[in-house]
C-alpha cells in the first residue's frame, strides 16, 4: 500500500475515531479511542549487519477503540498499519469480544487477539520495555522481527479461589497460520493451535512484586508437523511513585518441531532484561539474548544496552546498541552491530497497563 | 482425584450465608470509614497501605486477588485510580464490583469537587483531573458525606443490618463534624487572609478550604510534572516575597526538589501522610487530621519554623 494511502487512511480514521469518541462520551456509551505511533528503526554498522541504509522510520501505527458492548460484554477493535519489510500494511490487529462479568473469577476473549503465552507475546510492541524482538522469541514463535503470535480463537482465564494469586489461561485458535501473519492465508491444521498458561504473583522485599508464569503451546500443521513450545517467564518490579526503580524481566523458551521423515528440530533460547530508573524520566537497561539449535552447535548471543527517556507514560524515546555474535559449530563466526532508535507516542485513552 | 479437586474448588468458590460482607477499598481512609460504619458485619481490606501515591501504581495481581473476593469496592473516583484500577477490576472477574455492579462504590459521586476545570483540559497541562481535584478526603465535611454514602451502600448490600450501618454512619459523621467544629476557632485568625501556605501538589486544598485558609498554589507548575529549575527559582522567590509560612507535602513527593525549594525560599517544608497509615499514631483518620491542623496552626503562628 503506498504510504500516502496509508497516511490518508490513518487521518480519516483518527478524525472519525475522535469524533465518535467525543460523541460516545456525550451519549454515555463509554467508547474510548487510543492512537499510537511507533517509530523505530535500526541500521547495521558493518557489512555483516546489513550495512548502512537499512533504517526504517515508521514501524507501526495503531488505532484502538474499546468500550463495554453491553451490560455483559466488552469490545475492542485495533487497526494497525505495520511496516513489514518496507511495505506498509493496514491490518486488523485485534477484534475482541470479551467479558469479565459473565462467570465469577473468569475472563474470556473471542475473536482475533494476541495469544496469552509468555510475557511480551500478549503485549503490544509499543508497550515492550525494549525496542526490538528478542532473537529467541522471533525464532521460536516464527514472528521474525515482528511482534507476537496473533490468531482467531477463544481464550478462557480463571483466577483460582485459593489463598494466593494463581491465574490459569486456556486457549484454542484456528491454527491456519502461525506467527505474526496477516490476512487469511494458510491451510487447515491437523490440530489447531492450543495453549495454556499458569501465572502467579508474590510480593518482594522493598515494596516490589514478582509475577511468574509458565506456558505451553502446541499445534500440528496441515502437513502433520507437530510443534510443542514450553516456556517460563518472570517480571520483577520495584516502583517508587512515577519511577520504576528496578525492572527485571526474562523469558526462556524450548521448542520441538518434528517434520515427517526429518529429525526433529529442537531449539532453546530466551532473554534477560534489567532496567534501572536513573530518575522518573530516564532509564538505563541491558538485555542479554541467547538462542540455540539444540541438535547442532550453532547458537547466537546478543547484548543490547539501551537508554530510555520517558517524559510521561505517553511518550517514549529510546536508543539501543545491539551486538549479536553468531557461533557456528561452536566456533565464533561473526559479530553484527546495530543501532536502534525508537519514538512512541500515545494519544487518547490508552487502557491501563498490565503489572 | 480430579473430582476431589473440582469439589474443593466449588467449596472454595462459595461463601457461607453467615459470612461477613467483604469490603475492599482503594485507600486506607475509605477502609477506616468502612470499618467504623460496617462494624462487626464487615471485613475490610485496603489495597493501598497509605504510603503510596495513589495516582501512580501498577495493576498488581495482589490487588486483583483481593478484589476478586469482594462484595463491595469503595474507590475515591475523579479518575484518581484510573491508571490501574480498571485493569484490576477487569482481571478480577468479579461483576459485583465492576462499574454497573451492585458493589461498585465510587465515593466521589457524592462530593462536589474543588478545582473542576472550567475549560477543556488536555495533556499539555500535565496530569490535570478533568473531573476535579480528587483529594477530597482531607476535608472532614466532605468525608462525612462519603461516610453516609458508605452506610447507604452497605445497607443496600446487606439489608439485614441496614439500620446498624445507618446508625454507625450517622455517629461517625457527627464525630467528623465535631472535629471540624473544634478546630475552626484555632484557624479562624487566618481565615480568608492573604495566602500563607503553599503545597507541592494540590492535594491539601480540601484541608485548607475546610478552614478558609488560602493557598498560594502548588510548587509544581503542572500537576504530575517535576518542576524545572526555573520554575523552582520563580516560585521560591514568589513564596519568599509573599511571606509564605509553610509548604505542605506528602512523603512520596520528591524530597530533593522540596529541599531545593526550601533553600531558595526559606519556607519550611512540612511532610505529612495524606492518608491514614496502616499502623502507628496516624492509623486513625481523626488523629491524622488533628496532627495536620495543629501543625498548620503552629506554622501559621510562628511556633514552628523548621522542616518537619
Amino acid at each position: 500500500m503506498p504510504i500516502r494511502h496509508f497516511c490518508f487512511g490513518v487521518l480519516i480514521t483518527l478524525v472519525l475515531g475522535f469524533g465518535i469518541s467525543a460523541r460516545g462520551e456525550i451519549n454515555g456509551t463509554g467508547l474510548q479511542i487510543a492512537a499510537t505511533a511507533d517509530f523505530a528503526g535500526g541500521f547495521g554498522l558493518t557489512q555483516n549487519s546489513g550495512g548502512p541504509g537499512r533504517f526504517q522510520i515508521f514501524r507501526e501505527g495503531e488505532i484502538m477503540a474499546f468500550s463495554p458492548a453491553d451490560y455483559l460484554f466488552d469490545g475492542r477493535l485495533t487497526i494497525a498499519a505495520e511496516n513489514d519489510g518496507g511495505i506498509i500494511e493496514l491490518v486488523l490487529h485485534e477484534a475482541i469480544l470479551s467479558s469479565s462479568r459473565l462467570i465469577p473469577r473468569s475472563r474470556f476473549r473471542l475473536g482475533q487477539f494476541f495469544l496469552n503465552v509468555g510475557r511480551i507475546n500478549s503485549l503490544h510492541r509499543h508497550d515492550w520495555p525494549f525496542t526490538s524482538t528478542p532473537k529467541a522469541h522471533g525464532e521460536i514463535f516464527e514472528v521474525g522481527d515482528m511482534e507476537g503470535v496473533s490468531d482467531l480463537g477463544f481464550e478462557y482465564s480463571y483466577l483460582l479461589p485459593i489463598p494466593f494469586y494463581l491465574d490459569l489461561t486456556l486457549g484454542v485458535t484456528s491454527g491456519w497460520t502461525f506467527g505474526h501473519v496477516h490476512g487469511t492465508a494458510g491451510d487447515p491444521p491437523q490440530v489447531p493451535t492450543h495453549y495454556g498458561r499458569l501465572m502467579t504473583y508474590f510480593d518482594l522485599p522493598g515494596g516490589g512484586g514478582a509475577q511468574v508464569g509458565t506456558s505451553y503451546l502446541g499445534r500440528k500443521d496441515f502437513f502433520g508437523t507437530p510443534t510443542s513450545i514450553f516456556g517460563v517467564d518472570a517480571v520483577l518490579k520495584w516502583r517508587e511513585n512515577q519511577r520504576i526503580v528496578w525492572l527485571l524481566q526474562s523469558e526462556l523458551w524450548y521448542r520441538k518441531k518434528s517434520t515427517v521423515g526429518v529429525t526433529a528440530s529442537e531449539s532453546f533460547g530466551g532473554y534477560l532484561f534489567a532496567q534501572y530508573g536513573l530518575t522518573q524520566r530516564a532509564y538505563a537497561g541491558v538485555r542479554l539474548d541467547y538462542y540455540k539449535q539444540l541438535l547442532s552447535k550453532d547458537y547466537t548471543l546478543g547484548v543490547l544496552p539501551q537508554f530510555t527517556y520517558q517524559p510521561s507514560e505517553f511518550t517514549t524515546f529510546r536508543a539501543s546498541y545491539r551486538v549479536e555474535m553468531d557461533f557456528s559449530n561452536a566456533v565464533f563466526d561473526r559479530t553484527k552491530h546495530f543501532v536502534e532508535l525508537q519514538a512512541v507516542f500515545i494519544l487518547g485513552s490508552h487502557p491501563a497497563h498490565e503489572f | 482425584m480430579n473430582s476431589k479437586f473440582i469439589f474443593l474448588l466449588l467449596v472454595l468458590s462459595f461463601s457461607p450465608a453467615w459470612a461477613k460482607v467483604s469490603v475492599v477499598t482503594t485507600t486506607t481512609d475509605l477502609a477506616w470509614a468502612a470499618r467504623h460504619v460496617g462494624g462487626e458485619w464487615v471485613e475490610v481490606r485496603s489495597l493501598l497501605t497509605g504510603k503510596e501515591n495513589p495516582h501512580y501504581l501498577d495493576a498488581s495481581p495482589r490487588f486483583i486477588r483481593q478484589v476478586a473476593d469482594a462484595d463491595v469496592l469503595f474507590l475515591i473516583g475523579f479518575d484518581l485510580e484510573v491508571g490501574w484500577l480498571p485493569k484490576v477490576l477487569e482481571r478480577s472477574g468479579n461483576a459485583k464490583v465492576q462499574r454497573g455492579g451492585v458493589g461498585f462504590g465510587e465515593t466521589g459521586r457524592v462530593i462536589t469537587p474543588l478545582q473542576r476545570p472550567a475549560v477543556v483540559v488536555d495533556r499539555s497541562m500535565g496530569d490535570v483531573h478533568a473531573l476535579g481535584n480528587p483529594h477530597y478526603w482531607l476535608s472532614p465535611t466532605a468525608f462525612g458525606e462519603v461516610v453516609a454514602y458508605i452506610g447507604e451502600t452497605l445497607g443496600r448490600i446487606d439489608p439485614e443490618h441496614a439500620a446498624g450501618y445507618l446508625a454507625n454512619a450517622t455517629k461517625l459523621k457527627e464525630s467528623l463534624d465535631a472535629l471540624v467544629k473544634r478546630n475552626l476557632p484555632k484557624l479562624a485568625p487566618w481565615k480568608g487572609k492573604a495566602p500563607l501556605v503553599i503545597e507541592y501538589h494540590q492535594e491539601f486544598i480540601y484541608l485548607f478550604n475546610q478552614y478558609g485558609v488560602l493557598s498560594l498554589g502548588s510548587i509544581e507548575e503542572k500537576p504530575g510534572v517535576l518542576p524545572s529549575a526555573g520554575r523552582l527559582a520563580r516560585i521560591g522567590a514568589t513564596a519568599k516575597s509573599a511571606g509564605i509560612k509553610v509548604a505542605f507535602t506528602a512523603p512520596y513527593n520528591p524530597q530533593d526538589v522540596l529541599a531545593k525549594f526550601h533553600e531558595l525560599s526559606g519556607v519550611p517544608v512540612f511532610t505529612v501522610p495524606t492518608s491514614v497509615q496502616s499502623s502507628g499514631p496516624y492509623s486513625d483518620y481523626e488523629a491524622l487530621h488533628q496532627h495536620m491542623v495543629d501543625s498548620l496552626v503552629n506554622y501559621l503562628s510562628g511556633t514552628s519554623k523548621g522542616n518537619s
